[in-house]
């Protein structure tokens, strides 16, 4: 964070007796009690269940600041929106404080949504309202070509060719820059822009996460693959043989919970080098799961986690 | 004040939140909301690995719908049978499940229908076809219905239909009424849905319609591209439990 939360602290000039102290207490105390322990969680980290976001109060001056960046990429961007209010978020789901700037229509309706990093880079920018444009279909280059301006629009900066495909949740194209570190794939990361058929603006998305140290020493490719098998053998036992590899590559991921339960209900902040697993199913077996993946630690080999589709 | 009687002063207020709190859950009790979610298929000795996400994804559900007002419950295991789903589906104004689902062929019918599988507590799990649903349902209205299954947002998909949710979206003033209905396009992975259903959650908890919530759920970080969801409802509606009696638009 660039500036420290505004903490107003105040001396409080009434003097109490000690019964009416002790009445307030018990009394603040039974009320918490009754009304926010069935969905009450620890200050951090997340967990399953719970808001992933909580405010943080901070100045007038950066509230401004925000509302500003709002406007400016809501003039680079068309959004719509004839008044905004932001508020900054802690989010303990995705590790990262930023703020959204809401902005609303005459009559007072959520429009467009906008979030950005304290350092004022754009992290999220959302048309709402499932407006469609009105024009004709766009093909997939202009898409592309499309997609590259707004990025370029709203001070981002993106390189090489994207990956395009249509998208029902995008509203029709979904044009996405993955973030490659050292030729390795930083799964997740990257720019990602939605535009309506028309391949008029819809969304943009940025998720640009911490890496770990690249690891001294390096798994080979048969080595992960080898210990990958050896998971499956120990756990799918007489079942194993209907799990085989289709794909194997170093990736940064996100260690996570999947075969852990007793790790973070949240994708872990920094992303480790590893090498990406998958096996497929078949037979019965592939009536319960269809594609399971096992992430590898790069350098020692131990199970940072995982991915599964039934 | 005697020591003794201090906290007598305590009486009132915890009564008052007592009661309150009492006819907040006889409100929740009249929009029941079940989450189903099939543990045993991800779970040794169905399958080898034991999977940490789904129970997560029951917390996350059920304490969503419980935010919207309903009294949510959650089932899996024995708990989550087609008989038992089947049951309460009559009386359910939301649902949410999570399962192995598919555009299943129907031997009887001579056709398929989205489906999803029941728990059971064993590996050997039936299909509920959405024709079972909708014939227990019988047109019956629905609040958030929430299918976090494979292909349960497919184009062909037959389950909006037997929660009486037509596939249509409705935005701007027009409605079809406080009812959505949200699922997955195709194979999805695991972690990809629960970010989805996360950030899904958490913009409803912050008030945000349910139509926006989408939205802002689909610009989240997916590890894989082809992630990819869809929806059919009214879009500017909040996700409250329960009929419209005053102002729909107001919601």
């Amino acid at each position: 964070m660039d500036d420290l939360p505004d903490v107003q602290l105040r001396e409080h000039p009434m003097r109490t007796s000690r019964s009416s102290r002790r009445f307030v207490f018990l009394f603040a105390a039974a009320a918490a009690l009754i009304a926010f322990a069935p969905s009450s969680q620890g200050a951090d980290p997340f967990v399953a269940g719970g808001r992933s976001t909580r405010p943080v109060t901070v100045p007038r001056s950066q509230v401004d600041r925000a509302l500003a960046r709002g406007a400016d990429l809501a003039r680079a961007l068309g959004m719509p929106g004839v008044s905004r209010r932001a508020e900054r978020l802690d989010d303990r789901f995705e590790h990262r404080v930023y703020d959204e700037v809401v902005a609303v229509d005459a009559s007072g309706r959520e429009v467009s949504v906008a979030r950005f990093d304290t350092d004022g880079q754009v992290v999220m920018a959302v048309v709402l309202g499932w407006r469609r444009g009105a024009g004709p279909a766009i093909g997939q280059d202009r898409a592309a070509a499309r997609s590259a301006e707004l990025v370029q629009a709203a001070g981002l900066r993106v390189s090489g060719r994207p990956d395009v495909r249509a998208s029902t949740g995008a509203g029709g194209w979904s044009v996405s820059w993955p973030r490659v570190v050292g030729g390795i794939p930083v799964v997740g990361d990257g720019v990602r822009v939605s535009l309506w058929l028309d391949g008029s603006f819809h969304a943009l998305a940025r998720t640009e996460r911490p890496l770990a140290s690249v690891p001294s020493q390096r798994l080979s490719p048969g080595e992960a693959r080898k210990a990958a098998q050896s998971i499956v053998v120990a756990r799918f036992r007489d079942q194993a043989s209907d799990l085989r590899v289709v794909a194997s590559h170093l990736a940064w991921v996100a260690p996570n919970d999947t075969w852990a339960p007793d790790r973070p209900d949240a994708p872990a902040e920094t992303l480790r080098l590893a090498w990406v697993v998958r096996f497929e199913a078949r037979g019965a077996l592939a009536e319960r799961l269809r594609v399971v993946e096992y992430w590898l630690d790069a350098g020692s080999g131990s199970l940072l986690g995982g991915d599964i589709a039934e | 004040m005697s020591r003794v009687r201090w906290w007598r002063q305590l009486i009132p207020p915890v009564l008052s939140a007592a009661l309150v709190l009492s006819g907040f859950s006889a409100a929740q009790a009249a929009y029941p909301a079940s989450i189903d979610v099939n543990t045993t298929a991800f779970n040794p000795p169905c399958d080898g690995d034991a999977n940490a996400i789904v129970p997560k994804m029951k917390t996350a559900a059920v304490a969503a719908y419980a935010r919207l007002g309903h009294a949510a419950t959650g089932y899996t295991g024995a708990a989550f049978t087609r008989a038992a789903t089947l049951a309460r589906t009559v009386n359910d104004w939301g649902y949410y499940v999570h399962s192995h689902g598919d555009y299943y062929w129907h031997a009887a019918d001579g056709r398929r229908y989205t489906g999803f599988r029941e728990d059971s507590g064993d590996c050997s799990q039936a299909v509920i076809y959405s024709k079972d649903i909708k014939a227990k349902r019988a047109g019956r209205q629905s609040n958030l219905i929430f299918v976090s299954t494979c292909h349960a947002a497919d184009a062909i998909t037959t389950m909006p239909d037997a929660f009486a949710i037509a596939k249509t979206k409705t935005t701007g003033s027009t409605s079809q009424g406080p009812e959505f209905y949200v699922g997955y396009i195709g194979v999805q992975w695991d972690t990809d849905e629960w970010v989805f259903e996360q950030r899904y959650w958490n913009a409803l908890a912050s008030n945000k319609s349910v139509g926006a919530a989408f939205e802002i759920a689909m610009q989240g970080t997916f590890a894989h591209a082809g992630f990819d969801a869809d929806w059919w409802g009214t879009y500017y509606w909040s996700g409250h439990a329960g009929p419209w009696t005053t102002c729909p638009t107001c919601s």
